[in-house]
Order: C-alpha cells, then structure tokens, then sequence
C-alpha cells in the first residue's frame, strides 16, 4: 500500500533508440523490476548522432548518479551499439567523454552497467530467436515493431535466471549479462 | 482499429486524408486540427450510435464548413479494420445554409472488396445481407444515421459488426474539475471529458470486477496513500465515489471523488483507461492525457499505453504537445500536422524532420520548441 507511489526513480536507462529501450525494459520486467522505479532517456532523433547523443550524455548521467548515490539505491545503465567499432572501443569512447568532461571513469564498485550490443541490438534478437549469431554482421533484420521483442526479452530474463546463455552466445551479449549480474544484481 | 482517415470540406481539412496506427501521436501547432480529428471521430460515433442528429452541437453543424470554401458538402471516410474484418464507411453531409437543410445526402458502408453492405442515398436506403444479396429498401430521415437504425439480425453479422466497433471508440479530453463525485445510473462510455468517470466506473465494475481489481492495485502504486476505492449508497438510488487513504502513522480517511485534487482525478481516469480497457476492443481517442499529471507521472503512464497498444489495447491515438510525450513518442509514432498557405492542415513526414543532419542530435521537442518542425 503506497510505497512506490511516490515515485523515486532507482534505475535511470540511457540508450540509443526505442528497439533498446523496449528490450531492455521488458528484460528488466522478467527480471522483477517495477516500471516505476525506472527512467528512459532515449537518444533524439538523428542520422548517426545516438552513439554521439548516449556518448555525449553518460558522463552527465554519470555525475549525476554519484551525487544521488549515498542518499538513494539508484543504478544506471547505458546501452550503445558496438556498430563496427566493438566493444571495447565503445567503452573506450564513453571513457573519453568522461575525459573530455572532466568525469572520473566509473569505477568498480559502481552499480553503472556498460551494455554494447554487437553488432548492434538487432544481432542479440537474432540469437535470442535462436540463430547462431556472427557480431561481425550487421545485416540482422529489424523487428516490424519495437513492441516484438516481447518473447526475445524473455528468452533472455530465463537464460539470466538460470545463469545461463545458449551456447553459442554472442561475446557482447556474455559481457552484458556479467555487467548486469556484477554491477546492479551484486551491487545493493 | 481505425486505418484511415479522409475528411473533405471540415474546419481545416481539405482533401485531408490520415493513416493510423496501433499508436499514433498527433504532432502540431495551435489550430493544426489536431483536436478537430477527435471531434470528428467524436461526432461519427454519436452519429452511428443513433444519438443525434448531424445539425447537433458537436456533431456536424453548419460551422463546420471549412470557411473559405464554397462547396456545401462534407464527406468523411473512415477505413477500419475489426478482428481481421475490413470496412469502408462513407457519409456525405449537405450543408444548405440558404436553405436551412442540413441532411446527410449519403451514407455507405463496404466490405474490404468494396462491396456494399449498406447504401443510402438521399434518405433512400438499400439494405445488403452478410452475403452480399439485396435486402429490405426503405425511406429513412436524413437528418440523422440510417445505419444507425439498423437492428442486429442473424443475417447482418457484419454490419452490426462495424456498428458495435464505432460504438465503443473512446473519446476522451479530461477535465479533472468536471467530474461529479455522484452517481445516478450507469453510464457505458465515458463523456468527451470524462465527468461522467464514477457512473462510468460504476457500470465496470459490474462488467469488469477483475480488472477493478487490478485496477485498484495498479492505483496503490501511483497515488500517496492509496488504501481503496468503494461506491457508497447515498440514497435509494445514488452512489457516491469515494476513496480511502491509509498512510503510515495516520488513521484511515476517505474523501469524495471531488475532494482529492483535480491530478490525482486524471491519474485515476488514466489508469483507468489503460486498466478498464484492456481486452477489449475499444480504440482510445485521447487529447492532451498528460494534463494536470505530474511530470514523474507522466512516462510511466506512457510506457503502460505503449505496452498494451497493439495488444490488449486495439489503438491509442493522442494530441500532445508536452516535451514527455512528444520525446518518448514522436520519433517513431508522430504524424505532424500541419496548415499550409491554403490554410488546409496536411500530414508532414516526420523522418524529414529526424532525418536532420545534427551531429549530436536534440530532442523532438526542442525541434518544436524551436518551430524548426516545418
């Protein structure tokens, strides 16, 4: 009775467009989240630009983060495709804009999840539908609406719950699954 | 779910034609027509329900001519699509203001292959079976729906069927200070501003008691305090509203629908719409929903609708213009609407305005904001 009605937002979720925010909620949902207790900010519209609007916005959301964190259980979690730059330069670009903006990098113990989608979110999709998944190739279909991947978020939450991916499984994904494990689920 | 849309000769449509989608947000400036679409979609439900006449206030009066045209008619076309079923409603109104006849000249119903299951013209109807044979022909008064006259029949399944559909279409303009705590009767749909809320409430919790329920849960979440909601007997007759409020360290209070504040009346109303009609086939016709809400309040409510539009919710179409809506919407469900040099309104492409060529991209409503939108 009354005591999420006062909403307080505890997961703020930066991403790149509404396929990821929809996933991604909807995974969140399986894994026993309250929508309430989430706010999505999704890159604006833009050819190309919502690498550059998530890149340009995570050290902000960092800060922001770190000045809540000692009065509220709150996590954030960025999601950026990898494209052809990958994982780790994807990171690295994220880092670079902490840099630029005078931002210490996230460090370990911060409930501040990386997720990068390889080649981008339609390849996790892909495996989640059951297909053996190259991250090299970006010609895995859209779905004919964001609101589709009902069932591929769901596929996942099960896998996250039995602690467990198909293998084989994208490496990107893997990586996400352990972000998420270690930096929101362990870290409360 | 209603497709399309066409409306020749109505305030600023001309030759205007609309597509919609399972979830569709109009976009516009003041005086775009945005509002006028629900009006339109308003007046065609009471005209098919067999509630007014086409000269009523509200409905298709005379006023409504576009007003630097000459032309007296006024067609509007409305393609649906119920449950895998394709319709194809036409109605042509006859504004002769010289004199004094207001009359609907036609008025047609077609199937997907653009056979007639209704024709009438001139007050003169031909009825057709759901096998496409001529049925009964009669004179009917032109003033008002003919199909709407039309009784359900073991041989008129498909009529009845697009009947039922534009019946239950939802329009909906909150005015939180107008809804009355009291109830008198059931009320089956809810009034363009929703003042009739508790009557309404009144008639699902006799259709609907397990989505009350879960109604009243999802209400624990979004309202401080939130104990319950209960109709209580205040005559022979008359119910009230009320909700009870339970907070920690206080004693258990109620108040009346029209003693909590006109936001808590709209989150109420809101949820409402996306609890009470989920499952059913009622498309939902919604201006400015996010009015009175407080801004948290807002895409949480929003993510809801999302979530059930195409689904337990046939279709959801709203006019906004508030940054929350606009951001978490626009880019994908938005249709712009827009009035040319003519004055008419036309549909702009919105992937013209998106497709931009920002280096780090701003919000859709700062696009606006800025009036960069065109």
């Amino acid at each position: 009775m009354g005591e999420l009605s006062q909403r307080r937002v505890g997961m703020a979720i930066l991403c790149e467009d509404e396929q990821q925010e929809v996933f991604f909620r909807k995974f969140l949902e399986g894994m026993g989240w309250n929508l309430r207790q989430l706010r999505i900010e999704k890159a604006p519209p833009g050819k190309g630009s919502a690498k550059q609007y998530v890149s340009e916005r995570y050290p902000i959301e960092l800060k922001k983060y770190r000045s809540k964190r000692s009065a509220i259980n709150i996590k954030l979690i960025v999601m950026i495709d990898g494209d052809a730059v990958g994982i780790s330069d994807s990171k690295g670009m994220l880092k670079e804009s902490c840099r630029r903006n005078s931002v210490d990098p996230r460090s370990d113990d911060e409930a501040v999840a990386i997720l990068v989608p390889t080649w981008n979110i339609e390849s996790w999709l892909a495996y989640l539908d059951g297909q053996a998944v190259d991250e090299n190739n970006s010609k895995y279909p859209r779905l004919d609406k964001p609101s589709l991947c009902r069932r591929h978020a769901k596929a996942l939450a099960e896998m996250c719950q039995s602690k467990q991916l198909r293998n084989p499984a994208p490496k990107s994904l893997q990586l996400a699954c352990d972000e998420y494990q270690t930096r929101i689920v362990e870290n409360n | 779910m209603i497709k399309r849309i066409y409306v020749d000769n109505y305030k600023c449509f001309v030759n205007f034609e609309l597509r919609f989608e399972p979830l569709t947000l109009l976009l516009g400036r003041n005086g775009a027509g945005k509002t006028s679409v629900l009006d339109i979609m308003f007046a065609l439900r009471e005209l098919l329900s067999g509630r007014v006449k086409i000269s009523d206030e509200g409905i298709f009066p005379a006023n409504t001519l576009t007003a630097w045209q000459t032309n007296r008619f006024q067609t509007f076309q409305l393609d649906t699509d119920v449950d895998g079923d394709v319709f194809s409603y036409r109605l042509v109104v006859e504004q002769n203001q010289a004199e004094r006849m207001f009359r609907i000249k036609e008025e047609s119903l077609k199937d997907g292959e653009r056979n007639f299951l209704f024709n009438c013209q001139l007050g003169e109807v031909q009825l057709y079976r759901d096998d496409l044979s001529p049925g009964p022909k009669y004179s009917v008064d032109w003033s008002e729906s003919a199909l709407a006259r039309i009784p359900a029949r073991h041989d008129n399944t498909r009529l009845t069927k697009f009947l039922d559909f534009m019946r239950g279409v939802v329009v909906c303009g909150m005015y939180p200070a107008s809804f009355q705590a009291e109830i008198v009767e059931y009320e089956e749909m809810l009034n363009r501003d929703a003042s009739n809320f508790a009557s309404w409430y009144q008639h699902q919790q006799l259709e609907n008691p397990d989505s009350i329920e879960k109604f009243k849960r999802k209400l624990e979440e979004v309202i401080d305090g939130f104990d319950s909601a209960r109709l209580e007997k205040t005559g022979s007759s008359r119910r009230a509203f009320r909700i009870s409020f339970l907070e920690e360290g206080k004693q258990k209070y109620e108040l009346s629908l029209n003693e909590i504040s006109d936001g808590q009346r709209a989150l109420l109303a809101l949820y409402a719409l996306t609890e009470l009609y989920s499952g059913t086939k009622n498309p939902l016709y919604l201006d400015e929903p996010e009015n009175y809400v407080s801004l948290a309040e807002i895409q949480p409510w929003l993510i809801e609708l999302y979530d059930r539009c195409g689904e337990s919710i046939p279709q959801a179409v709203i006019c906004s213009h508030h940054p929350e809506v606009i951001n978490y919407l626009g880019s994908i469900h938005g249709v712009l609407l827009n009035r040319e040099q003519s004055g008419a309104t036309r549909v702009n492409d919105l992937s013209d305005v998106i497709s931009g060529d920002a280096e780090v991209g701003i919000t859709l409503s700062e696009i606006i904001a800025r009036g960069w939108e065109n």
